[in-house]
């Protein structure tokens, strides 16, 4: 019976290379507006200047490169995992096509100046509709898939996959709501404090089932796949599966702290929070415990590596997250360098680490082969691990030295930096290093993208999978 | 390469231990919960905090402005000339307030060069420090364009931003100082 199931593999391919395209596009944008932000000369023409290309680098990375990763991982992992065929080959290249038809519109119109200023949301309706129709595409076709199965038992993975399918569906429809005058204009239903609450209702959201819910489903497919280990603990699965979403939606009002929000509002944001610390690293747990079976191996395998080092910076950005959402804190660290030291942690360490792990996982498997180069990959880790590491730790210096300033008075109670320009002069050095840091994990990406490029050229010579488990040979 | 698909099937189930929950895990979440049923009681309904209590309590508390209003001398020329803490003030508040038009030097950017010989509206403390309360709306505008090249736009009352009139005056002392051609009287 298991034999006869045809996996589509065709569709997981396009979109890894996706994942690579958008990837470089994105980082090189994020690269050039952290360089503005030091050298303000180079905003060299309206299309090119820091306001525009930062929405490309937001929409880019999330949209273009993770969503590229979550697509991939879905469209291979869920038929395998419940043993039937993708329901509609054909509906998922319309997914494809319309998806990238998406990031293209996107980066132009972001280019153009047509924004709806909505961080995350940026994309001006008809966009909007576009993505609506391809996320519905995949909803169907998941579901369809789904009710196919032939195999019973719905793996940790599968949840995390429909809790992301479902949500981002909500949250997307309603908070983009808004009354069109014009092609590439439009207003918002809401206004006020309103408006502000759902944007970051959905803003917190997007984070909590774009870049984590996800990624959680990544880590809980090729973890196991990779190291063919057992997850360590399903009891913890279900806790932390079940608290993660249920607390998640109410988080979205730490965003704005000491603002009209009502305080009763504010502090539900902040104690949401908090209690994430627990669902959160439930994941981590599970992901550490089950890594620690395969101790031995981290120091060969360069996949495990990733996971390992994505796994930590998951740990510690939520566990930074909780702490930055009590107000206290918050009025420091907001609007400063230190947010972007918390979103890059997030960012370029889980985000990415998950992502890496995946495409050395999947690329073999797609093209047939072994990979090109165990030892680029290994440097591609280490590249990559300091660039994080300086982005960090430079931003985090940054933000704290730029609240401190922003908050200092004199004795006769007069701003001690009256001159924002000051601030910014002090900050130069910081947003140096973050920029460097940035070119250095760029650099290791591209080393992924040479090492990829050269494993398809022996596509379908064969390809013998590794056992990682502790005490069979390498 | 014909055969790059079917080779790789890649679908062994993947095991999950029923596995045990680490009590110092499920302390953390307890903890977190229980913290959230009693913080807002405590900190909202028994301490009565909010965020408009807390700004009240910090204007309350906070380090006073003691200032004596100056103004223009009989002669129109400006008190503060020559005043050195004046005017070391007066150049912190220029950053603050103005430099963002007239760029930290004060050489112009986005309103006119103000370290020049050149003066559109005047050039006496008297005429500038009635100017500078008084902004320049779009049709008493006298550039032609700003000095990095766009068009021309109003400078709000006192640059925008809320700082007194003895302020402006420690603000045009420093400028007396940088740039003598601004001279003391009506
Ligand atoms: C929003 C931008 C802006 C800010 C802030 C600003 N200015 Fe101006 N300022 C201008 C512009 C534009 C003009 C020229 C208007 C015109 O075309 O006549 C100008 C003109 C002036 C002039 C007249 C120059 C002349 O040649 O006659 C003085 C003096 C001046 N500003 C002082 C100040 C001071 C002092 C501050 C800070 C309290 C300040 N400005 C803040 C935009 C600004
Ligand atoms: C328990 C988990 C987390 C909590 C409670 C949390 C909390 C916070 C808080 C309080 C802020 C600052 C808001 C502000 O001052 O404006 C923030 C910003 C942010 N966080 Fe987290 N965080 C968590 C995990 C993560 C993770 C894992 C990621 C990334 C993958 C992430 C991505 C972001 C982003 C992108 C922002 C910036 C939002 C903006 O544009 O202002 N967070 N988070
Ligand atoms: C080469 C690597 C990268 C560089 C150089 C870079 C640089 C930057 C810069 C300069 C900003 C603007 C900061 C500001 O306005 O102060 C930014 C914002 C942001 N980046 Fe990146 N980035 C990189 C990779 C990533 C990755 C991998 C992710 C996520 C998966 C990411 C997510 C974000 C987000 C969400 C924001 C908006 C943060 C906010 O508004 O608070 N970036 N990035």
């Amino acid at each position: 019976m298991n034999d006869k199931i045809e996996y589509d593999n065709q569709i997981v391919r396009m979109f890894v290379i996706c994942i690579l395209l958008w990837g470089v596009v994105a980082m090189l944008m994020g690269i050039i507006v952290a360089f503005q932000m030091i050298f303000p000369s180079w905003n060299f023409h309206p299309w090119l200047s820091f306001g525009r290309l930062r929405p490309i680098h937001t929409n880019g990375i999330i949209f273009g490169f993770t969503g590229s990763a979550i697509f991939a991982t879905i469209y291979y992992s869920v038929p395998r995992l419940l043993k039937t065929p993708l329901w509609s080959s054909s509906m998922a290249r319309v997914h494809f096509w319309l998806y990238n038809l998406t990031i293209v519109l996107a980066a132009l119109s972001l280019m153009a100046g047509y924004t709806q200023s909505k961080e995350y949301a940026e994309l001006e309706w008809p966009i909007d509709i576009l993505v609506v129709v391809w996320w519905l595409l995949l909803a169907i076709n998941f579901f369809m898939t789904m009710k196919n199965r032939t195999e019973k038992h719905i793996y940790v993975a599968v949840w995390f996959f429909v809790a992301t399918i479902i949500t981002v569906a909500v949250l997307y429809l309603v908070n983009n709501l808004a009354i069109p005058v014009g092609l590439t204009k439009s207003y918002s239903i809401y206004s006020g404090v309103v408006d502000a609450n759902i944007h970051w209702w959905y803003g917190h959201n997007a984070v909590a089932f774009f870049l984590t819910t996800p990624l959680l489903a990544m880590m809980y497919y090729y973890l196991p796949k990779h190291t063919r280990l057992p997850i360590f603990s399903h009891r913890i699965s279900i806790v932390h599966f079940w608290s993660l979403i249920f607390i998640y939606i109410w988080a979205g009002p730490h965003h704005l702290l000491y603002s009209p929000t009502p305080n009763w509002l504010q502090t539900v944001g902040m104690l949401f929070s908090l209690m994430l610390i627990a669902p959160s690293w439930g994941g981590m747990l599970n992901g550490f415990l089950t890594l620690t079976q395969a101790k031995e191996k981290i120091k060969t395998d360069a996949t495990l590596k990733f996971i390992l080092v994505s796994l930590t910076f998951y740990g510690m950005s939520t566990l930074e997250g909780p702490i930055m959402a009590i107000r206290e804190v918050n009025s420091l660290s907001h609007f400063t360098d230190w947010t972007i030291a918390h979103v890059h942690a997030g960012g370029l360490g889980w985000v990415h680490g998950i992502c890496a792990a995946a495409v050395y996982y999947l690329v073999p498997r797609l093209w047939n082969t072994n990979l090109h180069s165990e030892k680029l990959a290994e440097t591609h880790f280490w590249v990559s691990t300091v660039g994080i590491l300086l982005y960090v730790v430079s931003m985090w210096v940054s933000g704290v030295a730029e609240g401190l300033m922003w908050r200092a008075v004199d004795a006769s109670g007069s701003l001690q930096y009256p001159s924002w320009v000051e601030i910014v002069n002090e900050l130069f050095p910081y947003r140096l290093v973050r920029a460097l840091g940035g070119v250095l994990f760029l650099s290791g990406f591209v080393i992924m993208v040479v090492n990829i490029i050269k494993t398809t050229k022996t596509a379908g010579s064969g390809f013998n999978p590794v056992d990682l488990r502790e005490g069979s040979k390498a | 390469m014909g055969t790059i698909n079917e080779e790789v099937k890649d679908d062994e189930p993947i095991k999950d231990e029923p596995g045990w929950l680490p009590g110092w895990w499920m302390g953390i979440f307890y903890f977190t919960i229980a913290f959230s049923l009693f913080f807002p009681v405590y900190y909202h309904l028994m301490q009565g905090w909010s965020q408009e209590n807390q700004y009240m309590e910090q204007v309350k508390t906070g380090p006073k402005v003691e200032e004596t209003a100056v103004t223009l001398k009989a002669d129109g020329s400006n008190p503060f000339r020559g005043d050195s803490a004046a005017v070391s003030e007066g150049q912190k508040l220029f950053m603050m307030t103005c430099a963002a038009c007239h760029k930290p030097d004060g050489t112009g950017m986005i309103g006119p060069n103000l370290m020049d010989g050149e003066w559109l509206h005047g050039n006496t403390d008297s005429v500038i420090y009635n100017l500078v309360l008084t902004g320049i709306p779009q049709e008493k505008l006298k550039q032609k364009k700003s000095p990095i090249g766009g068009p021309s736009s109003p400078m709000p009352p006192k640059g925008g931003a809320p700082i007194s009139d003895t302020k402006v005056l420690k603000i045009l002392a420093w400028l007396s100082q940088k740039n003598t051609t601004l001279l003391a009287g009506k």
